[in-house]
């Protein structure tokens, strides 16, 4: 309810109005200052009909979007924007609670059990609690002991995910200390944050709010962009952006028909990828090495015979039929080979096995050829209860874990242990492109066209001097997008899906940024501008960065220099190099010296792929010659630098990226400014 | 051209008490228009009679005057001097109304002057000021003052 307030400039107007409409209606009267009538009539009523006045002017102005987007947001005006956009079953946004993760710090190994409720407290006021449906248990086992230089240990860790209490940017902390937590364990010494606690944000303003009602006007369903995002964001405050790639985008890759046999390559429509962007978060997964997952796009596609051989004479070879004479509901049925292991067969995705035996026990017979009509010139298997073919949606791989379906961006620490042996950690820092050497591990995205998704496979892949033979459990600690779950159960809710389309929330491909500043202080500077000041609010200019616009090293200066103005000289070179983690699990090296992007385009923009030359053996993608990439070098013509960004260019497309489904992101931890004198 | 303001008129003390407490009427089952020396009485009596800062639109309109109604004045000659001070300024407020909107020379101030002040009993007094305009008409106008509030 708005508040009227009537002022002096409300009354006089009243009077005046009054005065001449009465003196008009009755000409013979004196309304004159100071007359009777004038104050009898007019004064007398003037407050009321400046209230009145007033009133209808408030209730006037707040019939319009455009006036209440003029007025100053206060209770009214929200109180107003919410019954207008109401009509429109647009409700305000009610904030999002940040989240982090947190690493507590225990004085012995024993388990700890916590509760959703347990606090975790960073100040006084702001208390965090696990991100977590119910209690959990963290056992002994995955706290990972921490060892001083007379290798005794002295602590041990572990990683949670923390939500705040409540909703609001209060809650969106740098990396620190937590002062207090409930009790939990009696062997729980500390908490910290090693990176900033982001994701929390206010309730909608109203200009925030406004801004999002153009595409309130549509209709409610999952069917175009304008509805997909109005829906969407207003289902879920935490997403800040969607993109909608459908029939006929040249991002879709989903809906390839890709035959492998006939070379039949078309799109055939009926997939919706929707991207969104969420707060980032850090999860932790554990796997044995070379162990048995679940595809998380839960296609069953592998055809397992554990007495066969697969590569003897006649060798099966991808294009075979693999006929399943019994054993499945639909069989007799044939399938495409894709790919041959030694007793295991992939069929094509796009027409797999219809039910997974192997859960059940049961086995099914089958022929493999390629002499129709019976397809068994190369194999015929008849099962019984004990052999013969299984289906399986199962994935094996050795010296792999496959990680779960979710988005998978950054991999920040790859761990390996000895189940015998979980003290003993093996720390992997370097993440490649071809197979790992010792030290190593590389991300192998088996289905690029479902990347960043609910339907992600994605493995990490170590050196082959870790033997399967001998138990080793995997411990990946990686970024994902936090409540990516609850979007993509919405949108293929049988209540909400759209019938004729098969819809999948992806997150956008991230390129992560990484920046080296040198600075000089202004002549006169009073102080030293501090450094992780910088760099925490450099990342959040790169992170909330408008992507309509070319994001270049020149804006990012700027935006140091504006914001703390006792830096004089920014020293040349400042380094801004790039990764992009690609669909396929490769990561693509940039580096700039003006704008950020994955097309470099020399003299438009000074930005270069920095590796792109693998090494022969086992390379996912083509290898591009380092030498014609950089522009810069003598030993490089323009001519093959435009032939090498022209194959860059082929490559992401041909993984569905483009300029549209990149976001760019960074850390503090990834900012570095050095003040030199 | 001479317009008509809305005439009013003093209820006589004897009946004030059972017009609870009111002091002027508009004295007639419907309204009747005035014009002339007696609309300037009214405007003048009017503004008189008007607590100066009551008016919402124009705080500096009427006199201290209703704020002496009732009050304990002991001397005489104290209640002749804030009446007299309270006629100078509400001639000023009417003065300046016709310099600004120039009403014909009858409905025009030119003086209004204490002529007496008289005692009554028990505790009151009668004041009759006489109010000229411009064309020379003058009235005597008895200042309601009022009896004893019970």
């Amino acid at each position: 309810m708005a508040t009227i307030t009537v002022d002096a400039q409300d009354l006089s107007e009243a009077d005046a109005f009054l005065t001449a409409y009465l003196a008009e209606k009755v000409p013979d009267a004196d309304f004159s200052q100071g007359s009777v009538m004038r104050d009898f009539v007019i004064t007398s009523i003037a407050y009321i009909f400046a209230f009145l006045e007033k009133e209808v002017k408030t209730s006037r102005s707040q019939q319009s979007l455009l006036t209440l987007s003029t007025q100053s947001d206060d209770q009214s005006v929200q109180d107003a924007v919410n019954a207008l956009l109401s009509n429109w079953f647009l409700t305000r946004n009610t904030g999002t609670r940040a989240r982090l993760t947190a690493t507590l710090h225990f004085s012995a190994a024993a388990d700890v059990a916590i509760t959703p409720t347990t606090r975790f407290f960073r100040t006084a006021d702001l208390a965090y609690v696990p991100d977590a449906p119910s209690s959990f248990v963290i056992t002994a086992l995955q706290l990972t002991p921490t060892y001083n230089s007379n290798n005794v240990v002295t602590e041990y860790t572990t990683t949670i995910n923390l939500i705040a209490k409540d909703i609001g940017t209060a809650y969106n902390l740098p990396a620190g200390k937590f002062i207090q937590a409930d009790q939990f364990s009696p062997f729980f010494t500390y908490a910290e944050n090693q990176s900033v606690i982001g994701g929390g944000k206010d309730i909608e303003s109203t200009a925030e709010l406004l801004a999002r009602a153009p595409t309130a006007i549509t209709v409610r369903n999952l069917v175009n962009a304008r509805s997909i995002d109005t829906v969407l964001r207003e289902e879920f405050a935490n997403i800040a952006r969607t993109l909608s790639i459908g029939f006929g985008d040249p991002e879709m890759l989903r809906d390839l028909a890709n035959e492998s046999v006939t070379r039949l390559r078309m799109h055939v429509g009926g997939f919706t990828d929707i991207y969104a962007q969420l707060p980032l978060t850090e999860v932790v997964e554990t796997g044995l090495v070379g162990g048995v997952f679940t595809r998380p796009d839960n296609v069953i596609a592998v055809f397992k015979d554990s007495a066969a051989n697969f590569l003897g004479a006649p060798a099966i070879l991808p294009g075979d039929i693999l006929r399943v004479t019994t054993g499945l509901p639909d069989a007799p049925r044939e399938y495409i080979v894709d790919t041959v292991a030694a007793t295991v067969l992939t069929v094509n995705v796009r027409a797999a096995f219809s039910e997974p035996t192997d859960e059940a026990g049961t086995y099914v017979s089958y022929t493999i050829g390629n002499v129709a009509p019976n397809y068994s010139d190369k194999r015929a298997v008849t099962a019984t209860l004990l052999s013969g073919g299984q289906t399986s949606r199962t994935i094996q791989t050795p010296y792999c874990i496959t990680l779960s379906g979710r988005p998978h961006y950054r991999i920040r620490q790859v761990e390996l242990y000895k189940t015998t042996s979980p003290a003993t950690i093996e720390v992997l820092t370097s993440r490649v492109n071809n197979v790992p050497a010792a030290g190593q591990y590389r991300v192998v995205g088996l289905v690029p066209a479902n990347a960043q998704s609910d339907y992600a496979v994605d493995q990490v892949e170590i050196d082959a001097t870790h033997l399967t033979t001998d138990p080793w459990e995997m411990r990946v600690t990686y970024d994902t997008l936090a409540g990516y779950e609850d979007v993509q159960a919405f949108v293929v809710d049988p209540f909400e899906r759209v019938l004729a389309s098969n819809p999948l929330v992806k997150g956008y491909t991230p390129v992560y940024l990484t920046i080296s500043v040198a600075y000089r202080t202004r002549i006169g500077a009073t102080t030293v501008p501090d450094n992780d000041a910088m760099s925490k609010s450099l990342a959040t200019f790169i992170n909330t960065f408008n992507l309509t616009n070319a994001l270049d090293l020149t804006a990012i200066q700027q935006n140091v220099r504006d914001t703390f103005p006792d830096i004089g000289v920014i020293v040349s070179p400042t380094i801004l190099a790039y990764n992009l983690y690609a669909p396929d699990g490769q990561v693509y090296s940039f580096s700039t010296k003006d704008i950020v992007t994955v097309y470099p385009s020399y003299p438009a923009n000074n930005a270069h792929l920095t590796n792109g030359t693998a090494p022969a053996v086992s390379v996912i993608r083509t290898p591009i010659n380092n030498a014609d990439l950089d522009p810069t070098l003598n030993t490089t013509s323009e001519t093959l630098f435009a032939a090498a960004n022209v194959e860059l260019k082929n490559q992401l497309t041909s993984l569905g990226l483009s300029d549209r489904t990149l976001i760019y992101v960074t850390t503090a931890d990834d900012i570095t400014f050095t003040l030199v004198s | 051209m001479a317009s008509y303001d809305i005439h009013f008129q003093e209820i006589p003390a004897e009946q004030q008490a059972g017009a609870s407490g009111r002091v002027f009427s508009f004295g007639y089952t419907s309204a009747v228009g005035v014009k002339g020396p007696q609309k300037l009485v009214n405007r003048w009596l009017k503004c008189f009679c008007t607590l100066r800062g009551s008016d919402l639109l124009d705080p500096t309109y009427g006199t201290g005057f209703p704020d002496l109604l009732g009050s304990n004045v002991s001397s005489r000659q104290d209640f002749v001097d804030a009446m007299a001070m309270f006629i100078t300024d509400c001639n000023d407020k009417i003065s300046s109304f016709d310099q600004a909107q120039f009403p014909p020379d009858d409905e025009r101030l030119d003086s209004a002057v204490m002529v007496s002040v008289v005692a009554s009993p028990p505790d009151g007094f009668d004041v009759y000021v006489n109010i000229k305009n411009v064309a020379g008409t003058t009235l005597t106008v008895q200042v309601p003052t009022g009896s004893t509030r019970p």
